[in-house]
Protein backbone atom coordinates (compact mmCIF):
# COMPACT_ATOMS: atom_id res chain seq x y z
CA UNK A 1 0.00 0.00 0.00
CA UNK A 2 1.46 3.32 -0.99
CA UNK A 3 1.80 6.08 1.54
CA UNK A 4 -0.93 8.09 -0.14
CA UNK A 5 -3.55 5.34 0.00
CA UNK A 6 -2.57 4.55 3.56
CA UNK A 7 -3.18 8.15 4.52
CA UNK A 8 -6.51 8.17 2.70
CA UNK A 9 -7.60 4.97 4.36
CA UNK A 10 -6.65 6.38 7.71
CA UNK A 11 -8.77 9.41 6.90
CA UNK A 12 -11.79 7.27 6.10
CA UNK A 13 -11.40 5.14 9.17
CA UNK A 14 -11.18 8.24 11.32
CA UNK A 15 -14.36 9.65 9.81
CA UNK A 16 -16.96 10.27 12.42
CA UNK A 17 -20.26 8.93 11.10
CA UNK A 18 -23.21 9.64 13.38
CA UNK A 19 -26.86 8.92 12.82
CA UNK A 20 -29.75 10.21 14.89
CA UNK A 21 -32.85 8.11 14.49
CA UNK A 22 -36.15 7.34 16.05
CA UNK A 23 -36.09 3.64 16.84
CA UNK A 24 -39.56 3.60 18.34
CA UNK A 25 -41.51 3.75 15.19
CA UNK A 26 -43.90 6.57 14.90
CA UNK A 27 -45.98 4.70 12.43
CA UNK A 28 -47.78 1.57 13.46
CA UNK A 29 -45.85 -0.65 11.17
CA UNK A 30 -43.74 -3.14 13.05
CA UNK A 31 -40.57 -2.83 11.10
CA UNK A 32 -39.27 -0.15 8.86
CA UNK A 33 -37.73 -1.71 5.72
CA UNK A 34 -35.24 1.12 5.38
CA UNK A 35 -34.09 0.50 8.91
CA UNK A 36 -33.63 -3.22 8.43
CA UNK A 37 -31.57 -2.56 5.35
CA UNK A 38 -29.52 0.01 7.22
CA UNK A 39 -28.82 -2.45 10.06
CA UNK A 40 -27.43 -4.78 7.45
CA UNK A 41 -25.38 -1.99 5.91
CA UNK A 42 -23.78 -0.94 9.19
CA UNK A 43 -22.70 -4.53 9.78
CA UNK A 44 -21.09 -4.57 6.37
CA UNK A 45 -19.31 -1.30 7.05
CA UNK A 46 -18.07 -2.67 10.35
CA UNK A 47 -16.31 -5.54 8.58
CA UNK A 48 -14.33 -2.87 6.76
CA UNK A 49 -13.40 -1.10 9.95
CA UNK A 50 -15.86 1.77 9.55
CA UNK A 51 -17.88 2.42 12.64
CA UNK A 52 -21.25 4.11 12.54
CA UNK A 53 -22.52 5.61 15.78
CA UNK A 54 -26.27 5.44 16.13
CA UNK A 55 -28.29 7.44 18.62
CA UNK A 56 -31.89 6.81 19.41
CA UNK A 57 -33.59 10.14 20.02
CA UNK A 58 -36.33 8.53 22.08
CA UNK A 59 -33.80 7.45 24.67
CA UNK A 60 -33.02 10.30 26.92
CA UNK A 61 -29.43 11.07 26.23
CA UNK A 62 -30.03 14.74 25.99
CA UNK A 63 -26.41 15.75 25.91
CA UNK A 64 -26.02 14.03 22.54
CA UNK A 65 -29.03 15.68 21.04
CA UNK A 66 -27.52 19.08 20.37
CA UNK A 67 -29.93 20.89 18.15
CA UNK A 68 -31.50 18.58 15.65
CA UNK A 69 -34.71 18.87 13.76
CA UNK A 70 -36.94 16.10 15.08
CA UNK A 71 -39.10 16.19 11.96
CA UNK A 72 -36.40 15.17 9.54
CA UNK A 73 -35.13 12.04 11.25
CA UNK A 74 -33.06 10.04 10.57
CA UNK A 75 -30.23 12.53 10.20
CA UNK A 76 -26.76 11.50 9.16
CA UNK A 77 -23.66 13.46 10.16
CA UNK A 78 -20.16 12.96 8.87
CA UNK A 79 -17.54 14.87 10.86
CA UNK A 80 -20.30 17.05 12.33
CA UNK A 81 -21.64 17.96 8.92
CA UNK A 82 -25.18 17.02 7.88
CA UNK A 83 -25.02 14.84 4.76
CA UNK A 84 -28.50 13.36 4.64
CA UNK A 85 -31.83 13.94 6.31
CA UNK A 86 -35.22 12.30 6.19
CA UNK A 87 -34.02 8.87 5.12
CA UNK A 88 -31.42 6.30 5.96
CA UNK A 89 -28.32 6.53 3.79
CA UNK A 90 -28.18 3.89 1.09
CA UNK A 91 -25.24 1.86 -0.10
CA UNK A 92 -24.83 4.31 -2.97
CA UNK A 93 -24.66 7.20 -0.53
CA UNK A 94 -21.88 5.53 1.39
CA UNK A 95 -20.05 4.72 -1.80
CA UNK A 96 -20.27 8.36 -2.77
CA UNK A 97 -19.07 9.68 0.56
CA UNK A 98 -16.32 7.15 1.00
CA UNK A 99 -15.29 7.20 -2.60
CA UNK A 100 -15.01 10.95 -2.30
CA UNK A 101 -12.04 10.33 -0.07
CA UNK A 102 -10.55 7.31 -1.66
CA UNK A 103 -11.50 5.87 -5.05
CA UNK A 104 -10.84 2.20 -4.30
CA UNK A 105 -12.74 2.09 -1.09
CA UNK A 106 -16.05 0.75 -2.28
CA UNK A 107 -18.47 -1.16 -0.18
CA UNK A 108 -18.20 -4.75 -1.15
CA UNK A 109 -21.38 -6.40 -2.22
CA UNK A 110 -21.53 -9.41 0.05
CA UNK A 111 -24.32 -10.98 -2.03
CA UNK A 112 -22.11 -11.10 -5.11
CA UNK A 113 -19.30 -12.69 -3.15
CA UNK A 114 -21.64 -15.32 -1.74
CA UNK A 115 -22.91 -16.10 -5.21
CA UNK A 116 -19.37 -16.42 -6.53
CA UNK A 117 -18.51 -18.84 -3.71
CA UNK A 118 -21.56 -20.99 -4.49
CA UNK A 119 -20.67 -21.01 -8.18
CA UNK A 120 -17.10 -22.00 -7.39
CA UNK A 121 -18.32 -24.84 -5.15
CA UNK A 122 -20.67 -26.16 -7.84
CA UNK A 123 -17.99 -25.98 -10.51
CA UNK A 124 -15.44 -27.73 -8.34
CA UNK A 125 -18.00 -30.40 -7.44
CA UNK A 126 -18.39 -31.07 -11.14
CA UNK A 127 -14.71 -31.00 -12.02
CA UNK A 128 -13.14 -32.72 -9.03
CA UNK A 129 -14.65 -36.16 -9.81
CA UNK A 130 -13.34 -35.83 -13.35
CA UNK A 131 -9.92 -34.93 -11.99
CA UNK A 132 -9.92 -37.93 -9.66
CA UNK A 133 -11.05 -40.26 -12.43
CA UNK A 134 -8.43 -38.76 -14.69
CA UNK A 135 -5.64 -39.24 -12.15
CA UNK A 136 -6.68 -42.78 -11.27
CA UNK A 137 -7.65 -44.15 -14.65
CA UNK A 138 -5.90 -41.91 -17.15
CA UNK A 139 -7.35 -40.19 -20.19
CA UNK A 140 -9.22 -43.25 -21.41
CA UNK A 141 -11.44 -43.43 -18.38
CA UNK A 142 -12.38 -39.75 -18.74
CA UNK A 143 -13.36 -40.49 -22.31
CA UNK A 144 -15.48 -43.44 -21.24
CA UNK A 145 -17.25 -41.31 -18.63
CA UNK A 146 -18.04 -38.72 -21.30
CA UNK A 147 -19.20 -41.52 -23.53
CA UNK A 148 -21.46 -42.84 -20.79
CA UNK A 149 -22.92 -39.38 -20.12
CA UNK A 150 -23.54 -38.64 -23.77
CA UNK A 151 -24.98 -42.08 -24.56
CA UNK A 152 -26.97 -42.97 -21.48
CA UNK A 153 -27.86 -39.71 -19.75
CA UNK A 154 -28.08 -37.25 -22.63
CA UNK A 155 -28.83 -39.81 -25.33
CA UNK A 156 -31.08 -41.86 -23.06
CA UNK A 157 -30.19 -45.15 -24.70
CA UNK A 158 -31.55 -46.95 -21.65
CA UNK A 159 -34.96 -45.53 -22.57
CA UNK A 160 -34.68 -47.05 -26.03
CA UNK A 161 -33.87 -50.42 -24.47
CA UNK A 162 -36.69 -50.04 -21.96
CA UNK A 163 -39.22 -49.15 -24.66
CA UNK A 164 -37.97 -52.14 -26.65
CA UNK A 165 -38.39 -54.50 -23.69
CA UNK A 166 -41.87 -53.22 -22.84
CA UNK A 167 -43.11 -53.58 -26.42
CA UNK A 168 -41.56 -57.02 -26.77
CA UNK A 169 -43.37 -58.11 -23.63
CA UNK A 170 -46.66 -56.57 -24.70
CA UNK A 171 -46.74 -57.28 -28.41
CA UNK A 172 -44.41 -60.23 -28.77
CA UNK A 173 -40.93 -60.40 -30.24
CA UNK A 174 -42.25 -61.40 -33.68
CA UNK A 175 -44.05 -58.11 -34.11
CA UNK A 176 -41.13 -56.11 -32.81
CA UNK A 177 -38.87 -57.68 -35.42
CA UNK A 178 -41.02 -56.22 -38.24
CA UNK A 179 -40.58 -52.69 -39.56
CA UNK A 180 -43.82 -51.64 -37.91
CA UNK A 181 -42.48 -52.69 -34.53
CA UNK A 182 -39.23 -50.93 -35.20
CA UNK A 183 -41.05 -47.78 -36.32
CA UNK A 184 -43.19 -47.87 -33.18
CA UNK A 185 -40.13 -48.15 -30.98
CA UNK A 186 -38.42 -45.27 -32.82
CA UNK A 187 -41.55 -43.15 -32.50
CA UNK A 188 -42.14 -43.73 -28.79
CA UNK A 189 -38.48 -43.49 -27.83
CA UNK A 190 -37.81 -40.33 -29.82
CA UNK A 191 -40.99 -38.59 -28.67
CA UNK A 192 -40.37 -39.27 -24.98
CA UNK A 193 -36.71 -38.42 -25.24
CA UNK A 194 -37.25 -35.12 -27.02
CA UNK A 195 -40.06 -34.04 -24.73
CA UNK A 196 -38.17 -34.89 -21.53
CA UNK A 197 -34.99 -33.18 -22.71
CA UNK A 198 -37.02 -30.25 -23.97
CA UNK A 199 -38.67 -29.68 -20.60
CA UNK A 200 -35.40 -29.79 -18.68
CA UNK A 201 -33.57 -27.69 -21.23
CA UNK A 202 -36.17 -25.04 -21.91
CA UNK A 203 -36.55 -24.55 -18.18
CA UNK A 204 -32.87 -23.88 -17.63
CA UNK A 205 -32.55 -21.90 -20.84
CA UNK A 206 -35.53 -19.66 -20.13
CA UNK A 207 -33.88 -18.99 -16.80
CA UNK A 208 -30.67 -17.86 -18.50
CA UNK A 209 -32.64 -15.90 -21.07
CA UNK A 210 -34.50 -13.96 -18.40
CA UNK A 211 -31.23 -12.08 -17.95
CA UNK A 212 -31.27 -10.93 -21.58
CA UNK A 213 -34.56 -9.32 -22.61
CA UNK A 214 -34.33 -7.63 -26.04
CA UNK A 215 -34.39 -4.20 -24.37
CA UNK A 216 -31.20 -5.04 -22.53
CA UNK A 217 -29.61 -6.60 -25.60
CA UNK A 218 -30.30 -3.37 -27.46
CA UNK A 219 -28.57 -1.41 -24.73
CA UNK A 220 -25.55 -3.72 -24.69
CA UNK A 221 -25.17 -3.76 -28.48
CA UNK A 222 -25.32 0.02 -28.69
CA UNK A 223 -21.96 0.17 -26.94
CA UNK A 224 -19.93 -1.84 -29.43
CA UNK A 225 -18.64 -1.28 -32.95
CA UNK A 226 -16.80 -3.23 -35.64
CA UNK A 227 -16.37 -6.96 -36.05
CA UNK A 228 -16.39 -7.46 -32.29
CA UNK A 229 -19.90 -6.03 -32.27
CA UNK A 230 -20.94 -8.63 -34.85
CA UNK A 231 -19.59 -11.37 -32.61
CA UNK A 232 -21.40 -9.99 -29.57
CA UNK A 233 -24.56 -9.56 -31.66
CA UNK A 234 -24.37 -13.20 -32.74
CA UNK A 235 -23.83 -14.42 -29.19
CA UNK A 236 -26.64 -12.31 -27.79
CA UNK A 237 -28.78 -13.67 -30.60
CA UNK A 238 -28.29 -17.08 -29.05
CA UNK A 239 -29.21 -15.84 -25.59
CA UNK A 240 -32.08 -13.48 -26.37
CA UNK A 241 -35.47 -15.10 -26.68
CA UNK A 242 -37.65 -13.92 -29.52
CA UNK A 243 -40.05 -15.42 -32.01
CA UNK A 244 -40.14 -14.61 -35.71
CA UNK A 245 -43.18 -12.35 -35.24
CA UNK A 246 -40.97 -10.02 -33.17
CA UNK A 247 -38.23 -9.84 -35.77
CA UNK A 248 -39.45 -6.60 -37.36
CA UNK A 249 -39.93 -4.68 -34.12
CA UNK A 250 -36.49 -5.86 -33.06
CA UNK A 251 -34.98 -4.96 -36.42
CA UNK A 252 -36.46 -1.47 -36.40
CA UNK A 253 -35.77 -0.98 -32.70
CA UNK A 254 -32.11 -1.87 -33.18
CA UNK A 255 -31.76 0.26 -36.29
CA UNK A 256 -33.28 3.29 -34.61
CA UNK A 257 -30.97 2.85 -31.62
CA UNK A 258 -28.01 3.37 -33.96
CA UNK A 259 -26.95 -0.27 -33.99
CA UNK A 260 -25.38 -0.98 -37.37
CA UNK A 261 -27.25 -3.15 -39.86
CA UNK A 262 -24.46 -5.73 -39.86
CA UNK A 263 -24.74 -6.30 -36.13
CA UNK A 264 -28.52 -6.51 -36.36
CA UNK A 265 -28.23 -9.13 -39.09
CA UNK A 266 -25.66 -11.09 -37.10
CA UNK A 267 -28.24 -11.12 -34.33
CA UNK A 268 -31.10 -12.10 -36.64
CA UNK A 269 -29.13 -14.96 -38.23
CA UNK A 270 -27.76 -16.39 -35.00
CA UNK A 271 -30.96 -16.25 -33.02
CA UNK A 272 -32.97 -18.98 -34.76
CA UNK A 273 -29.89 -20.85 -35.94
CA UNK A 274 -28.29 -21.63 -32.64
CA UNK A 275 -30.83 -22.57 -30.08
CA UNK A 276 -29.24 -23.64 -26.81
CA UNK A 277 -31.81 -26.37 -26.23
CA UNK A 278 -31.57 -27.70 -29.73
CA UNK A 279 -27.81 -27.83 -29.40
CA UNK A 280 -27.91 -30.19 -26.47
CA UNK A 281 -30.49 -32.29 -28.26
CA UNK A 282 -28.19 -32.28 -31.27
CA UNK A 283 -25.35 -33.40 -29.05
CA UNK A 284 -27.39 -36.20 -27.57
CA UNK A 285 -28.33 -37.50 -31.02
CA UNK A 286 -25.11 -37.01 -32.97
CA UNK A 287 -22.44 -36.64 -30.31
CA UNK A 288 -20.90 -33.56 -28.84
CA UNK A 289 -18.18 -33.09 -31.45
CA UNK A 290 -20.84 -32.31 -34.04
CA UNK A 291 -22.79 -30.08 -31.66
CA UNK A 292 -19.67 -28.08 -30.83
CA UNK A 293 -18.79 -27.77 -34.50
CA UNK A 294 -22.36 -26.66 -35.20
CA UNK A 295 -22.06 -23.78 -32.69
CA UNK A 296 -18.74 -22.64 -34.10
CA UNK A 297 -19.80 -22.60 -37.75
CA UNK A 298 -23.22 -21.18 -36.86
CA UNK A 299 -21.63 -18.26 -35.04
CA UNK A 300 -19.15 -17.77 -37.87
CA UNK A 301 -21.98 -17.70 -40.41
CA UNK A 302 -23.80 -15.09 -38.34
CA UNK A 303 -20.71 -12.93 -37.83
CA UNK A 304 -19.44 -13.12 -41.40
CA UNK A 305 -22.93 -12.79 -42.90
CA UNK A 306 -23.57 -9.65 -40.85
CA UNK A 307 -20.16 -8.24 -41.74
CA UNK A 308 -20.68 -8.83 -45.48
CA UNK A 309 -24.06 -7.11 -45.40
CA UNK A 310 -22.51 -4.10 -43.68
CA UNK A 311 -19.24 -3.86 -45.61
CA UNK A 312 -20.86 -4.08 -49.05
CA UNK A 313 -23.14 -1.20 -48.12
CA UNK A 314 -26.38 -2.99 -48.94
CA UNK A 315 -27.23 -2.78 -45.25
CA UNK A 316 -28.47 0.77 -45.84
CA UNK A 317 -31.38 -0.44 -47.95
CA UNK A 318 -33.94 -0.53 -45.20
CA UNK A 319 -37.41 0.85 -45.68
CA UNK A 320 -38.29 4.25 -44.34
CA UNK A 321 -39.83 3.81 -40.92
CA UNK A 322 -40.65 7.43 -40.24
CA UNK A 323 -40.58 8.72 -36.71
CA UNK A 324 -39.62 6.11 -34.16
CA UNK A 325 -40.23 6.48 -30.48
CA UNK A 326 -36.97 6.59 -28.62
CA UNK A 327 -38.60 7.06 -25.28
CA UNK A 328 -37.39 4.10 -23.36
CA UNK A 329 -40.33 3.86 -21.05
CA UNK A 330 -40.37 0.10 -21.12
CA UNK A 331 -39.43 -0.38 -17.53
CA UNK A 332 -36.23 -2.13 -16.69
CA UNK A 333 -38.06 -3.75 -13.85
CA UNK A 334 -35.95 -5.52 -11.32
CA UNK A 335 -36.84 -9.18 -11.32
CA UNK A 336 -36.26 -11.43 -8.38
CA UNK A 337 -35.01 -15.00 -8.32
CA UNK A 338 -38.59 -16.19 -7.87
CA UNK A 339 -39.72 -14.23 -10.93
CA UNK A 340 -36.96 -15.81 -12.99
CA UNK A 341 -38.04 -19.29 -11.96
CA UNK A 342 -41.64 -18.39 -12.84
CA UNK A 343 -40.49 -17.05 -16.21
CA UNK A 344 -38.58 -20.28 -16.74
CA UNK A 345 -41.64 -22.37 -15.94
CA UNK A 346 -43.88 -20.29 -18.21
CA UNK A 347 -41.25 -20.41 -20.94
CA UNK A 348 -41.11 -24.18 -20.70
CA UNK A 349 -44.88 -24.58 -20.89
CA UNK A 350 -45.42 -22.13 -23.76
CA UNK A 351 -42.56 -23.58 -25.79
CA UNK A 352 -43.85 -27.08 -25.21
CA UNK A 353 -47.35 -26.04 -26.28
CA UNK A 354 -45.92 -24.37 -29.36
CA UNK A 355 -43.56 -27.08 -30.56
CA UNK A 356 -45.17 -30.39 -29.62
CA UNK A 357 -46.94 -30.54 -32.97
CA UNK A 358 -43.62 -30.10 -34.78
CA UNK A 359 -42.07 -32.77 -32.61
CA UNK A 360 -44.82 -35.29 -33.38
CA UNK A 361 -44.69 -34.47 -37.11
CA UNK A 362 -40.91 -34.58 -37.09
CA UNK A 363 -40.79 -37.87 -35.23
CA UNK A 364 -43.40 -39.38 -37.57
CA UNK A 365 -41.41 -38.38 -40.63
CA UNK A 366 -38.30 -39.65 -38.90
CA UNK A 367 -39.91 -43.00 -38.10
CA UNK A 368 -41.13 -43.31 -41.71
CA UNK A 369 -37.69 -42.59 -43.10
CA UNK A 370 -36.14 -44.88 -40.52
CA UNK A 371 -38.19 -47.92 -41.43
CA UNK A 372 -40.14 -47.62 -44.66
CA UNK A 373 -38.16 -45.60 -47.18
CA UNK A 374 -35.54 -47.77 -48.85
CA UNK A 375 -32.00 -46.75 -48.06
CA UNK A 376 -31.17 -46.76 -51.77
CA UNK A 377 -33.59 -43.91 -52.49
CA UNK A 378 -32.17 -41.72 -49.79
CA UNK A 379 -28.64 -42.67 -50.75
CA UNK A 380 -29.30 -41.66 -54.37
CA UNK A 381 -30.66 -38.24 -53.46
CA UNK A 382 -28.79 -37.35 -50.31
CA UNK A 383 -25.92 -39.84 -50.11
CA UNK A 384 -22.64 -38.52 -48.75
CA UNK A 385 -20.90 -39.34 -52.03
CA UNK A 386 -23.34 -37.30 -54.14
CA UNK A 387 -22.03 -33.82 -54.82
CA UNK A 388 -25.50 -32.34 -55.13
CA UNK A 389 -26.84 -33.69 -51.82
CA UNK A 390 -26.08 -30.49 -49.90
CA UNK A 391 -27.80 -28.35 -52.55
CA UNK A 392 -30.90 -30.53 -52.50
CA UNK A 393 -31.06 -30.43 -48.70
CA UNK A 394 -30.57 -26.65 -48.53
CA UNK A 395 -33.13 -25.73 -51.17
CA UNK A 396 -35.66 -28.22 -49.82
CA UNK A 397 -35.24 -26.79 -46.33
CA UNK A 398 -35.31 -23.07 -47.14
CA UNK A 399 -39.06 -22.51 -47.63
CA UNK A 400 -40.03 -24.89 -44.83
CA UNK A 401 -40.97 -23.60 -41.45
CA UNK A 402 -40.31 -25.86 -38.51
CA UNK A 403 -38.90 -25.62 -35.09
CA UNK A 404 -35.41 -27.02 -34.74
CA UNK A 405 -36.80 -29.57 -32.30
CA UNK A 406 -38.96 -30.95 -35.07
CA UNK A 407 -36.05 -31.27 -37.48
CA UNK A 408 -33.89 -33.31 -35.14
CA UNK A 409 -35.78 -36.63 -35.40
CA UNK A 410 -35.78 -36.28 -39.20
CA UNK A 411 -32.06 -35.60 -39.08
CA UNK A 412 -31.62 -38.56 -36.72
CA UNK A 413 -33.33 -40.91 -39.17
CA UNK A 414 -31.41 -39.54 -42.17
CA UNK A 415 -28.17 -39.96 -40.24
CA UNK A 416 -28.98 -43.60 -39.60
CA UNK A 417 -29.51 -44.09 -43.34
CA UNK A 418 -25.98 -42.95 -44.09
CA UNK A 419 -26.63 -39.35 -45.14
CA UNK A 420 -23.58 -37.13 -44.68
CA UNK A 421 -23.33 -34.93 -41.59
CA UNK A 422 -22.88 -31.81 -43.71
CA UNK A 423 -26.03 -32.55 -45.70
CA UNK A 424 -28.02 -32.99 -42.50
CA UNK A 425 -26.66 -29.81 -40.94
CA UNK A 426 -27.39 -27.85 -44.13
CA UNK A 427 -30.95 -29.15 -44.02
CA UNK A 428 -31.43 -28.25 -40.35
CA UNK A 429 -29.94 -24.79 -40.76
CA UNK A 430 -31.98 -23.91 -43.82
CA UNK A 431 -35.21 -25.09 -42.20
CA UNK A 432 -34.68 -23.09 -39.04
CA UNK A 433 -33.16 -19.83 -40.31
CA UNK A 434 -35.15 -19.22 -43.45
CA UNK A 435 -38.80 -19.91 -44.00
CA UNK A 436 -41.56 -18.37 -46.09
CA UNK A 437 -43.37 -16.74 -43.12
CA UNK A 438 -40.22 -15.12 -41.74
CA UNK A 439 -39.13 -13.94 -45.18
CA UNK A 440 -42.52 -12.31 -45.81
CA UNK A 441 -42.19 -10.53 -42.46
CA UNK A 442 -38.68 -9.34 -43.17
CA UNK A 443 -39.48 -8.11 -46.69
CA UNK A 444 -41.78 -5.55 -45.07
CA UNK A 445 -38.88 -3.96 -43.23
CA UNK A 446 -36.07 -4.11 -45.76
CA UNK A 447 -35.81 -3.24 -49.46
CA UNK A 448 -35.50 -5.97 -52.13
CA UNK A 449 -31.78 -5.46 -52.66
CA UNK A 450 -30.94 -6.03 -49.02
CA UNK A 451 -33.48 -8.83 -48.81
CA UNK A 452 -31.90 -10.70 -51.71
CA UNK A 453 -28.42 -10.17 -50.27
CA UNK A 454 -29.55 -11.44 -46.87
CA UNK A 455 -31.14 -14.60 -48.27
CA UNK A 456 -28.22 -15.12 -50.66
CA UNK A 457 -25.56 -14.77 -47.98
CA UNK A 458 -27.35 -17.15 -45.66
CA UNK A 459 -28.07 -19.79 -48.32
CA UNK A 460 -24.50 -19.64 -49.64
CA UNK A 461 -23.14 -19.87 -46.12
CA UNK A 462 -25.26 -22.90 -45.34
CA UNK A 463 -24.18 -24.63 -48.55
CA UNK A 464 -20.52 -23.96 -47.76
CA UNK A 465 -20.95 -25.26 -44.22
CA UNK A 466 -22.64 -28.37 -45.61
CA UNK A 467 -19.76 -29.13 -47.96
CA UNK A 468 -17.23 -28.41 -45.25
CA UNK A 469 -18.84 -30.85 -42.83
CA UNK A 470 -19.12 -33.51 -45.52
CA UNK A 471 -15.45 -33.07 -46.37
CA UNK A 472 -14.46 -33.51 -42.74
CA UNK A 473 -17.01 -36.25 -42.15
CA UNK A 474 -14.36 -38.64 -40.89
CA UNK A 475 -13.64 -36.38 -37.91
CA UNK A 476 -17.11 -36.85 -36.45
CA UNK A 477 -18.01 -40.46 -37.05
CA UNK B 1 -58.00 6.37 -19.31
CA UNK B 2 -56.50 4.87 -22.44
CA UNK B 3 -55.25 1.30 -22.61
CA UNK B 4 -53.56 -0.11 -25.71
CA UNK B 5 -52.61 -3.66 -26.50
CA UNK B 6 -49.85 -4.10 -29.08
CA UNK B 7 -49.54 -7.42 -30.90
CA UNK B 8 -49.21 -8.75 -34.40
CA UNK B 9 -52.21 -10.99 -34.04
CA UNK B 10 -50.57 -14.06 -32.62
CA UNK B 11 -52.39 -16.16 -30.06
CA UNK B 12 -50.79 -14.57 -27.00
CA UNK B 13 -51.55 -11.05 -28.24
CA UNK B 14 -55.23 -11.89 -28.68
CA UNK B 15 -55.29 -13.45 -25.24
CA UNK B 16 -53.87 -10.27 -23.69
CA UNK B 17 -56.48 -8.19 -25.49
CA UNK B 18 -59.28 -10.41 -24.19
CA UNK B 19 -57.93 -10.29 -20.65
CA UNK B 20 -57.66 -6.51 -20.72
CA UNK B 21 -61.26 -6.25 -21.89
CA UNK B 22 -62.30 -8.62 -19.14
CA UNK B 23 -60.49 -6.70 -16.42
CA UNK B 24 -61.93 -3.39 -17.62
CA UNK B 25 -65.45 -4.80 -17.75
CA UNK B 26 -65.40 -6.67 -14.44
CA UNK B 27 -64.06 -3.72 -12.51
CA UNK B 28 -66.16 -1.12 -14.30
CA UNK B 29 -63.07 0.85 -15.21
CA UNK B 30 -63.63 3.93 -17.27
CA UNK B 31 -61.19 3.04 -20.01
CA UNK B 32 -60.93 2.95 -23.76
CA UNK B 33 -59.16 -0.18 -25.00
CA UNK B 34 -57.25 -0.05 -28.30
CA UNK B 35 -55.73 -2.98 -30.12
CA UNK B 36 -52.81 -2.16 -32.43
CA UNK B 37 -51.93 -4.96 -34.85
CA UNK B 38 -49.88 -3.15 -37.47
CA UNK B 39 -46.33 -4.29 -37.09
CA UNK B 40 -44.84 -1.01 -38.31
CA UNK B 41 -46.80 0.97 -35.74
CA UNK B 42 -45.71 -1.46 -33.04
CA UNK B 43 -42.10 -1.04 -34.04
CA UNK B 44 -42.46 2.74 -34.20
CA UNK B 45 -43.67 2.76 -30.63
CA UNK B 46 -40.25 1.34 -29.68
CA UNK B 47 -41.59 -2.05 -28.63
CA UNK B 48 -39.24 -5.00 -29.03
CA UNK B 49 -41.36 -7.80 -27.69
CA UNK B 50 -45.01 -8.49 -28.30
CA UNK B 51 -47.54 -8.57 -26.75
CA UNK B 52 -47.12 -5.21 -25.07
CA UNK B 53 -49.49 -3.29 -22.82
CA UNK B 54 -49.70 0.49 -22.70
CA UNK B 55 -51.60 2.36 -20.01
CA UNK B 56 -51.92 6.12 -20.36
CA UNK B 57 -49.07 6.36 -22.89
CA UNK B 58 -46.69 4.34 -20.78
CA UNK B 59 -45.57 0.86 -21.73
CA UNK B 60 -46.09 -1.18 -18.60
CA UNK B 61 -45.58 -4.74 -19.75
CA UNK B 62 -43.94 -6.57 -22.66
CA UNK B 63 -43.15 -10.07 -23.77
CA UNK B 64 -45.84 -12.17 -22.21
CA UNK B 65 -49.42 -12.30 -21.00
CA UNK B 66 -49.75 -11.45 -17.30
CA UNK B 67 -52.22 -13.32 -15.10
CA UNK B 68 -55.57 -11.57 -14.63
CA UNK B 69 -54.70 -10.52 -11.06
CA UNK B 70 -51.34 -9.11 -12.12
CA UNK B 71 -52.96 -7.42 -15.08
CA UNK B 72 -55.44 -5.71 -12.77
CA UNK B 73 -52.60 -4.41 -10.60
CA UNK B 74 -50.66 -3.26 -13.65
CA UNK B 75 -53.61 -1.23 -14.87
CA UNK B 76 -54.61 0.15 -11.46
CA UNK B 77 -51.05 1.12 -10.51
CA UNK B 78 -50.58 3.04 -13.73
CA UNK B 79 -53.78 5.03 -13.73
Amino acid sequence: MSLKTAVLKEKILSMNIVIYENLQNTCNCKTNPGQIYFNHLTKQLKTQGIHVSRYDVTEENADQMKTIDMNSLPITFINDEIVKTGAYPSEDDFNKWLNHNHPSFYLKNSKKIRRAIILACVLSLIFIPFLIIGVVGGLDSIRSVFHFVSRQIMGMRWLNDLVGIIFTQALGSDFMATRWGDALQFFVYDTIKIIVLLCVLIFSISYIQSFFPPERTKKILGKYKGLGANAIGAMLGVLTPFCSCSSIPIFIGFASAGISSGVTFSFLIASPLIDLGALILLGSTFGFAIAAAYIVVGLLLAIIGGAIIEKTGVGRHVRDFGEISQINDVEDNKITQKDRLLIAKDGMLTTLKKVWVYIIIGVSIGATIHNFIPEVWIQTILGADKWYSVLVATFAGTPMYADIFGTIPVAHALFAKGVGVGTIIAFMMSVTVLSVPSMVMLSKAIKPKLFVTFVGVVVLGIIMIGYMFNAFNFLFI
Amino acid sequence: MKISVYGTGCKTCKLLHQRVLLVVKENNLNAEVFYETDVMNIAKRGILQTPALEVNNKIVHTGKVPKIKDLYNLIINNL
